[in-house]
């Protein structure tokens, strides 16, 4: 095939081609080696929490360990735009005043960036801390020792299920709900916690 | 007519000014980074085509530029349905792996910049010194 190029050039081409598309597969390959192994199995009552810091919706930081001596419930929520999230979270908030009066901390955890979740929040009027565990900050290091990203449910996601987590005092889980695309109610949620609180 | 590869490098890149719009709306969330990521990889995989094209005798189009905003789009393709309130899940991969580069951006962004910067450079060589040498002028 004549297509004016010297046959030099169009080696260098085919190399180019070669070890462009070659490095290009690398990076596919490799992502998706660390996207299917980010999948780690859900936690367990009984066991402790694991530890976190994570930036909040409101620009500082939040960590766990500054929670210890009294209950804390975590809420995972794929992300703040979606409708089902969008229920759990405006659960979440109608629970907050009995929650608070339990002595009991409550956080939501979900993929957005931060300015998204800032924006979203003055949208709902959320009163709780919405943190970010957003794609780009890494390989979600929370959600995979929580046990709630790439997780078997359908679909698969990043965060594909609304998972509850209540810890105790002492930092140990006590309570795992996981819905796969279905929020619980305010009063289920206050269920779930008082169940806990009655249990210890 | 041929025009200077100066000229038709603004003809490759002036269709992706459209991105502007996206790139406006990710800067206020803070998504810059995640903006250039997909960017790239629709730029790159678009490159990579319009050189397998040369590679085959394909010529340079003046039209060259609407591929590199198509993938481009493609590739973000899960943002601008998260838009829409569908958020990320990893059969989104469809669009040239979105997901599974978000995974690794601190390592897929820079890997893809350097990657553009090459291919760029061998789309002037090869696609746009390949055409003028042979003569084989676009439409």
């Amino acid at each position: 095939m004549d297509i004016g190029m010297p046959l030099l050039e169009r080696r260098r081409l085919a190399l180019t081609l070669i070890a462009a598309t070659a490095t290009l597969l690398a990076l596919v390959v490799f992502g998706l080696i660390v996207e299917r192994r980010s999948g780690t199995p859900l936690i367990q009552v009984g066991q402790p929490a694991p530890d976190w810091t994570l930036p909040s919706a409101s620009g500082g930081s939040e960590w766990l360990a500054a929670q210890r001596g009294h209950s804390v419930v975590l809420v995972f929520v794929p992300s703040v735009n979606c409708a089902i999230c969008v229920q759990q979270l405006r659960a979440l908030q109608s629970a907050l005043p009995e929650l608070r009066t339990r002595r009991t901390a409550a956080f939501a955890i979900s993929t957005d960036l931060p300015a998204v979740q800032r924006s979203y929040s003055a949208i709902l009027g959320l009163e709780f801390p919405l943190l970010s565990e957003a794609p780009a900050a890494g390989l979600h290091p929370v959600g995979s020792a929580y046990g709630v990203y790439h997780g078997a449910g359908s679909p698969a996601g990043p965060v594909d299920i609304s998972a509850i987590i209540v810890i105790d005092a002492a930092g140990v889980v006590r309570a795992v709900s996981v819905l796969p695309n279905q929020a619980i109610s305010a009063t289920q949620l206050v269920d779930l916690v008082a169940a806990t609180s009655s249990a210890q | 007519m041929k025009h200077e590869p100066s000229i038709q490098l603004v003809f490759l890149m002036l269709p992706s000014a459209v991105l502007t719009a996206l790139l406006a709306l990710e800067l206020s969330f803070g998504a810059t980074r995640h903006f250039f990521l997909h960017t790239l990889t629709g730029w790159d995989v678009a490159l990579l085509g319009l050189l397998a094209a040369t590679y085959f005798g394909r010529p340079q189009s003046r039209w060259d530029g609407l591929a590199l905003l198509a993938l481009a789009l493609w590739a973000q393709m899960p943002d601008l349905l998260y838009i829409q309130g569908y958020y990320h899940r990893d059969w989104m991969d469809v669009f040239l792996f979105h997901i599974a580069l978000d995974e690794i951006i601190a390592l897929s962004l820079p890997t893809l910049a350097v990657l553009w910067a090459v291919l760029m450079v061998a789309y002037v060589r090869f696609r746009l010194g390949g055409a003028s040498s042979a003569g084989a002028g676009s439409n």
